[in-house]
């Protein structure tokens, strides 16, 4: 597979770059001081932890850290994807003691909204998303494909010969809010996120740009289509423009809600 | 005047409480309820407060998205009303409150199982006031004393979403018409909107509970009636957050709540994403 992937994240404008609550992996990792992928695939796992919940940023890195190796077939059905869920969430009592043990040796023990906070559980969305293309194959149209797991609004958009080809989950942008289907650290909604948990897959050839988005990027980047743009040929030259000028100018203009924004470009030239 | 602004630590807003701490609080709540009045409007302004620290809070602390006043008004005073290190402020930060309550008591809640049944947990409960009942209910005081604080607070932050001012009281004003008092509150207002005036009112009266009515037919006495003639309409988007808790609202629907929970208040407030399991 010949491509490159950009990764960006940014921070709420006025918190600062700890308090970001995306989390993203790039799996295999790029090789160190490149972008260009190495090998027959590459995964993106994101996850963008609730603002309401205390622990969001935690039970995120804990998300994407699972997916970028778990096997493909929890990204095909959700039947895997629920079981590979009850793994991390069997294991997040774990962390959390262990991060109220070492709170409590470095004298400084969980204050009260803390305790309560442990009690609610974690939230955060979750998109996975594969590329495989084998280079045993000749190349052809159907050669290679995404597939992909969606919770909630972080959304991945495929763009082929300057049209936008996919959009998953397609989500109209009246549908973007702050009450987004979330994966919960509990164990008590199980049964219903596997109403809530998206799979779809799709082709991909040589050429095809992936720009996954964390909810206010996806949200502008939907409306921008919804108006008749091409928001990707801003997307696709962030290297030369800059992100953070961009990002700056976007929520400034009112284009872009201020929330954390975590953006993924796979570009398979 | 549109209610959207955004609830950040740069753009916070903030929140007003007016506790009825007169002799008339002593009595039992109607209904046939068993706790009297000042101590339901102390646990439930506990439990606000609780909620609204919870709602800002990460890991490294509560963030400021919001300054807090707490004014009791009973005898001849209305006056700064939480204790220990936060005593005599008009307003603090929301972080500072969450840090600073009077004491974190141990109680029990009972939780699913996972199993279908319910068990015991241990949780901790913050306490910043306890409940007080003395003399006569300058209401009209306490307003005009709120005002004279988000006329200041407004200063400083033109253009944060309003401030919210919960009245909890039994309604029965004997220092002028807390109409007319509120009618000024309510002029205020940043770029964003007016000052919106909630209400609940605790009586011994009993009858139905109410939550968040659009007509005040139906309210047992002329102490409801007016407490809600003072409440403001709710937002369009706080409508929206009601009815999705199953609240049956319509454009009129005021911000006042007769001997129920006010507790889904914080609910109606919006600082990023809801952490909230499926549904």
């Amino acid at each position: 597979m010949r491509g490159s992937v950009f990764s960006y994240s940014a921070p709420k404008l006025g918190n600062s770059p700890d308090e970001c609550e995306d989390a993203w992996r790039i799996s295999p990792p790029l090789p160190a001081g490149t972008d260009e992928i190495a090998g027959e695939s590459v995964r993106v796992s994101v996850a963008d932890g609730a603002s309401e919940s205390l622990f969001a940023a935690r039970w995120a890195d804990q998300l994407v850290d699972r997916f970028s190796s778990v096997p493909l077939r929890a990204l095909q059905n959700v039947t895997d994807l629920l079981g590979e869920l009850d793994a991390i969430g069997t294991h997040w009592p774990r962390v959390m003691e262990s991060y109220a043990a070492s709170r409590t040796l470095s004298g400084r023990p969980l204050k009260w909204y803390e305790e309560r906070a442990i009690g609610s559980g974690a939230f955060a969305t979750l998109l996975v998303v594969d590329l495989c293309m084998p280079a045993s194959l000749t190349p052809g149209p159907d050669n290679g494909y995404w597939h992909a797991v969606s919770i909630g609004d972080t959304c991945m958009f495929q763009i082929r010969d300057d049209s936008l080809l996919a959009a998953f989950p397609g989500m109209p942008s009246a549908d973007f809010g702050n009450n987004p289907a979330l994966v919960g650290s509990s164990h008590d909604d199980r049964a219903r996120l596997r109403h809530h948990a998206l799979t779809h897959s799709g082709p991909i050839v040589q050429g095809d740009d992936f720009f996954i988005c964390t909810d206010a990027l996806a949200l502008w980047f939907t409306e921008q289509v919804e108006r008749g743009y091409k928001p990707w040929l801003i997307l696709r030259d962030l290297q030369a423009i800059g992100f953070s000028r961009w990002l700056d100018e976007a929520r400034r203009t009112g284009g872009l809600r201020n929330d954390d924004v975590t953006l993924i470009h796979v570009d398979l030239w | 005047m549109t209610y959207s602004a955004e609830i950040s630590r740069a753009n916070p807003s903030c929140f007003v409480f007016m506790i009825d701490q007169s002799a008339s609080m002593v009595d039992p709540i109607g209904g046939g309820g068993l706790q009297h009045k000042h101590e339901v409007v102390a646990d439930a302004v506990n439990r606000l407060l609780m909620e609204l620290s919870i709602k800002c809070a990460k890991e490294e602390g509560v963030r400021d998205y919001f300054h807090v006043a707490v004014i009791g008004y009973g005898g001849t005073t209305a006056a700064p009303a939480l204790g220990g290190d936060l005593r005599d402020q008009d307003l603090v930060s929301i972080g500072l409150l969450a840090d600073k309550p009077l004491r974190v008591e141990n109680r029990t809640r009972k939780v699913p199982d996972g199993a279908g049944g319910l068990v015991e947990e241990r949780v901790s409960f913050p306490v910043w006031l306890e409940p007080l009942a003395n003399g006569a209910t300058p209401m009209c005081k306490a307003i005009n004393r709120s005002a004279d604080i988000l006329t200041a607070w407004i200063a400083s932050y033109p253009r944060s979403f309003p401030p919210i001012v919960l009245n909890l009281t039994d309604g029965e004003a004997n220092d002028g018409d807390p109409v007319q008092a509120a009618d000024r509150l309510r002029r205020l207002g940043t770029d964003d909107g007016a000052v919106l005036l909630f209400n609940l009112h605790v009586s011994s009266a009993g009858g139905a509970s109410v939550a968040f009515p659009d007509t005040e037919a139906g309210l047992p006495d002329a102490y409801s009636r007016t407490l809600f003639q003072m409440s403001s309409p709710l937002p369009p988007h706080m409508r929206d957050y009601a009815a999705q808790q199953g609240y049956s609202v319509s454009t009129g629907t005021r911000g006042f709540v007769y001997n129920a929970d006010i507790i889904s208040l914080v609910q109606f407030l919006d600082i990023g994403t809801r952490a909230v399991a499926l549904r």
